[in-house]
């Protein structure tokens, strides 16, 4: 063996014998369990009490020890001594990378275990690994520059000026001439620039935008990839650790679950009420619901007040049958007296924002006056919250600030909102209600405390919440105020400074006092009954240090809130049975969008796999001679779907705009229900999809992309096997099975045996076959066991020409509702059974 | 994962006949503590391993020790409260328990006669643990009883005769139970290796 000078070095020197034989770890301390020898318990061979029991005393105390040391000798590393969630991967190797009060421990542990430790390699600006120094030039020209920089503008007082004007701006506008007056702001509408972010990040958000509060969430939880951010933002995926059960659980029986939903999008209006108003028709907003919507009382009446919100669908403007955008929650601010402005958000997912722009601005220039629009991206960010401790949550962390009157109207939001703490349910709220206060810093207030409830609070609170007096005490939210929201995220002091303060106060545990410098974040909180959760609205600044809170609070059930990533967030929506935009919505651009990329990645997933261990698509028997699987496998192949005058579509069109359109559940109810014939032949023209919820009949797991026929319409034999699978399914667990008269014994033995003729099971040659292409109709979206019914549901979207082409058949007419149930086959793909299951508009 | 498994047996030496300390005629000395008396220190570990091993042999020949000798170590040895925990191997514990209890005598240079109890049959070392320091606690507890009724004979004597013969009774019924159990943990182990 050569000596190679470039392997590790032994520790000590002295130390000869080969890697491979010394000890990897450092021996435990030995087990031998100290025992004292008779002659020093008995020093003169004397027997006598005082010493028998001193000897058995001795040995109490050193078998306890052995016990412990034990106990600790089961050689716990220090990285390991980390609570899961917060465990890294550089944890085992680098012990800057644990908590401070296991890294004496860490260090020794590397030391004895031979490891050379690297620091400060696995951060940014020195770069990493072999590369190491190879940016240091770069690094040098930037603080030489930087340094220049702070030389000009050390001038006085107009250093004030131009940072007013950065943050106002963003960062194009950047200040250029610090001299000239503040700008006054534009009239054209412009997208808004993400907010600068500090130097050493700055190249990392390049291509996304982080939220406020990435750096919580990239410690705990996967991030989308760093070439490949979700709607430019850098979006937490899923925690790191197991969160299926638990994410169930806090949504929907103990605790919370909290969202950063800082990445949705926020469109401002502003303008008189009428514009505001035309715009929004304009734009279909909440087709359907115009009724209740522009009344002049109830609901409508209430949400135009800004004391409640309303979600719906909002359009395209162009055509007969608008094209759906997105859903949307539009809130109006509450008119401020003496102006005749009205302000108003729109609050959209990314994936819809840029469409949803484009009509907005071009809707907004038609309304006389106009109305004008502005991107709310970066200035007002969000977090959702659900579950049974969400509101108390909410009422301990967000405390209205100080007023100078002591003496508050019991009415108002914020002398409301304590008493709201034994809110356990969304549903128990208002529909659509809506409360907005000011709020001082949540890290003045840290750590939270449970919140009490008051003894005569029920009484109070069910009084409140029938009468709901914020309908006519909300003043205008001063979330709607751009010079508020940027004060509030301008003042917040540094957590050195709150530590500081906190630290001067005289009894460990008191909160400091509050100071009037303190900063007032506007917060605005609605209920959406569309999502079941709790949406507070925050300057994009305000959002960390209240997250931050939010994440400690101890819940009265134990505990602390959850937080989740993008997949709980489909889960909770998927336990609700309710479609998630734009995900389950491929009838969407955004929906559409999203299906593509899907697919992408699931055909890499295919490649990447040995091909011995990949499905063989093309050879997948689906029975009667029939081979391979239909359409694209990894895609829910909506083309091959699209009716014959549909049919050739070029790719490019395909890319940009999905080829169907969303129908809202309401309509696909009524069409399907041919209650509104005039329309009908207007949808069918144009390919259409609705979505429904498929739960399964018998046994089977729908996954994504699973495959839903309707009976075959062609083949008679087949559909009566279906239908005679279907009728055993149901013989087998009657619901009044009890209440039937008992059979003589040898009928008995004839229905038994009649009941395993007749119901053949799944792999069997009488297992009927999955019906061919013609009577495919659609395909699931989103599958999985639903933990909230206990079986596997699915959410699936169907073509509504398919669909309905059924019912008109005629002789087939009782097949859509067969028994009073739409009844339907999923076949998973790469799967050649079918199941039975039944589907039901949502 | 597949492991050696192993029985821990915890093994008390009980004197009887003649006191060896040297106030054997002292009326005043408690029964109790001549019953646990300490053993001398000449009775190494290393003496008892050898000790079992011979009786094993002779026992059961050299198939016995060739089945015992695997995993027999002394893992605690406390001379002064003749006290010991031994591992053997699981599925021939009992060959040692007999050798233990056709022990009679202590090795050759002492000689002393004495009884080799064992008192608890484990599958852990740790419970094995808990039930030396249990067996302390009551020892002790017995010996301040006994302590305090020399000082009022007449008087506690029959009390204390009551409780020790409950506590004795109690104790019976434990280690009956403990030894079924362990018993059916043994067995329970074997019909799955099988």
């Amino acid at each position: 063996m050569t000596d190679n000078t470039k392997k590790r070095k032994s520790p000590s020197t002295g130390n000869s014998a080969p890697a491979a034989k010394r000890p990897r770890f450092p021996p435990r301390p030995s087990r031998n369990i100290a025992a004292t020898p008779s002659s020093t318990a008995y020093p003169n061979g004397q027997v006598n009490v005082a010493q028998f029991m001193r000897a058995h005393e001795n040995e109490i105390r050193s078998l306890e020890n052995a016990m412990k040391s034990a106990r600790k000798g089961l050689s716990r590393r220090a990285f390991q001594l980390v609570p899961r969630d917060l465990r890294r991967r550089t944890g085992s190797h680098n012990p800057q990378r644990v908590p401070r009060r296991l890294r004496p421990q860490a260090r020794r542990e590397a030391k004895d275990d031979n490891t050379p430790i690297k620091k400060g390699k696995s951060g940014s600006g020195v770069g990493k690994g072999a590369k190491g120094w190879l940016r240091k030039e770069d690094i040098k020209k930037r603080n030489r520059t930087k340094d220049k920089r702070q030389k000009v503008t050390v001038r006085p007082t107009e250093g004030e000026h131009s940072r007013h004007n950065d943050s106002s701006g963003g960062r194009k506008s950047a200040p250029t001439d610090s001299t000239a007056p503040p700008k006054k702001r534009k009239n054209f509408a412009a997208l808004a620039a993400p907010p600068t972010p500090a130097s050493r990040f700055r190249r990392r958000q390049v291509h996304k935008t982080w939220l406020p509060s990435h750096l919580f969430h990239t410690k705990r939880a996967t991030m989308t990839p760093p070439k490949e951010p979700l709607w430019r933002f850098a979006i937490p995926l899923s925690p790191a650790v197991k969160t299926y059960r638990t994410t169930h659980r806090a949504a929907t029986e103990r605790g919370a679950i909290a969202w950063d939903m800082s990445y949705m999008a926020t469109i401002g209006l502003e303008a008189a009420e009428e514009s505001i108003t035309g715009l929004l028709k304009a734009l279909q907003f909440a087709k359907g619901d115009e009724g209740f919507l522009w009344s002049m009382r109830g609901r409508g009446k209430k949400w135009r007040d800004g004391s409640r919100i309303w979600e719906g669908w909002i359009h395209e403007r162009e055509g007969t049958l608008p094209k759906p955008i997105a859903q949307v929650a539009v809130i109006w601010s509450v008119q401020r007296p003496g102006s005749n402005k009205r302000k108003a958000f729109i609050r959209v997912h990314p994936s819809a924002f840029l469409r949803l722009w484009n009509v907005v601005i071009r809707a907004a220039n038609v309304q006389k006056p106009s109305v004008i629009v502005d991107d709310l991206r970066f200035e007002i960010g969000s977090i959702e919250i659900m579950g049974p401790a969400a509101m108390e949550t909410l009422c301990s962390v967000l405390t209205p600030t100080a007023t100078e009157t002591s003496d508050l109207p019991s009415d108002v939001p914020r002398a409301i909102w304590p008493r709201l703490a034994s809110v356990t349910r969304p549903g128990e709220l208002p529909q659509n209600a809506l409360v907005a206060f000011n709020i001082s810093d949540p890290r003045l207030r840290h750590p939270p405390k449970t919140a009490s409830v008051l003894d005569d609070a029920e009484d109070k609170l069910l009084g409140t919440l029938t009468e709901w007096p914020v309908d006519r005490t909300q003043t205008t939210p001063s979330i709607f105020d751009r010079t508020a929201r940027l004060a509030s995220g301008r003042l917040l002091s540094s957590q050195q400074s709150i530590n500081r303060r906190k630290g001067a106060v005289a009894v460990p545990g008191q909160y400091p006092d509050l100071r009037p410098t303190d900063p007032q974040i506007p917060m605005l909180t609605y209920v959406s009954k569309n999502s079941n959760t709790l949406t507070v609205l925050l300057p994009w600044k305000c959002v960390k240090s209240v997250w931050k809170c939010l994440m400690q609070y101890p819940c009265s059930s134990g505990g602390n809130p959850r937080f989740g990533g993008l997949q709980e967030r489909r889960q909770v929506d998927f336990e609700r049975s309710m479609p998630s935009f734009p995900f389950d919505f491929p009838g969407t651009d955004a929906g559409w969008e999203w299906e593509l990329k899907e697919r992408e990645a699931r055909k890499h997933e295919w490649t990447k796999r040995p091909r011995g261990k990949r499905i063989e698509w093309t050879s997948i028997p689906l029975g009667d001679g029939r081979k391979g699987e239909v359409g694209d496998p990894w895609a829910c192949d909506w083309t091959r779907l699209l009716p014959e005058s549909h049919g050739n579509l070029d790719e490019e069109a395909q890319i940009l705009a999905s080829p169907f359109r969303y129908l809202a559940s309401a309509q696909a109810e009524g069409i399907l229900a041919s209650r509104s014939e005039a329309t009908s032949q207007e949808f069918l023209d144009i390919p259409h999809l609705f979505t429904v919820k498929v739960s399964m009949v018998q046994r089977g797991m729908p996954t994504d992309c699973a495959r839903v026929y309707k009976f075959p319409s062609k083949k008679p034999e087949l559909q009566k096997k279906w239908l005679s699978l279907y009728e055993s399914s149901k013989s087998k667990n009657p619901p009044g099975k009890s209440a039937k008269k008992p059979l003589s014994h040898p009928n008995t033995t004839q229905a038994l045996a009649a009941s395993l003729l007749e119901s053949p099971k799944a792999g069997d040659d009488e297992y009927p076959i999955v019906p061919d292409e013609e009577d495919l109709i659609g395909f699931v979206t989103t599958g999985n066991f639903n933990l909230a019914e206990g079986r596997p549901t699915a959410i699936a979207n169907l073509v509504l020409q398919r669909v309905v082409a059924l019912e008109d058949g005629g002789v087939l007419k009782t097949d859509s509702r067969y028994d009073g149930k739409r009844l339907c086959i999923v076949r998973e793909a790469g799967q050649t059974l079918g199941r039975l299951a039944m589907w039901d508009v949502v | 994962m597949v492991r050696v498994k192993n029985r821990y047996l915890t093994v008390n030496y009980l004197y009887t006949g003649q006191s060896r300390a040297s106030n054997k005629n002292d009326a005043t000395f408690p029964e109790l503590l001549q019953f646990h008396q300490p053993t001398p220190d000449d009775f190494t570990a290393g003496k008892l391993v050898r000790a079992i091993r011979d009786g094993v042999l002779e026992l059961f020949g050299d198939y016995g020790l060739g089945m015992v000798n695997t995993g027999l170590k002394v893992t605690y040895h406390s001379t002064a409260t003749s006290t010991s925990i031994i591992r053997c191997p699981q599925a021939h514990y009992e060959m040692v328990w007999a050798a233990l209890t056709f022990m009679t005598k202590l090795p050759k240079p002492n000689d002393a006669p004495v009884v080799v109890r064992v008192v608890r049959v484990s599958g852990t070392i740790k419970k094995a643990e808990e039930e030396v320091i249990r067996r302390a606690r009551d020892l002790i507890l017995r010996a301040k009883m006994a302590e305090a009724g020399r000082a009022e004979a007449g008087l506690v004597t029959n009390m204390l005769t009551a409780v020790d013969t409950s506590a004795h009774k109690e104790r019976e019924r434990e280690k009956q139970v403990l030894v079924d159990v362990d018993m059916d943990s043994a067995e329970e182990n074997e019909s799955e290796s099988d």
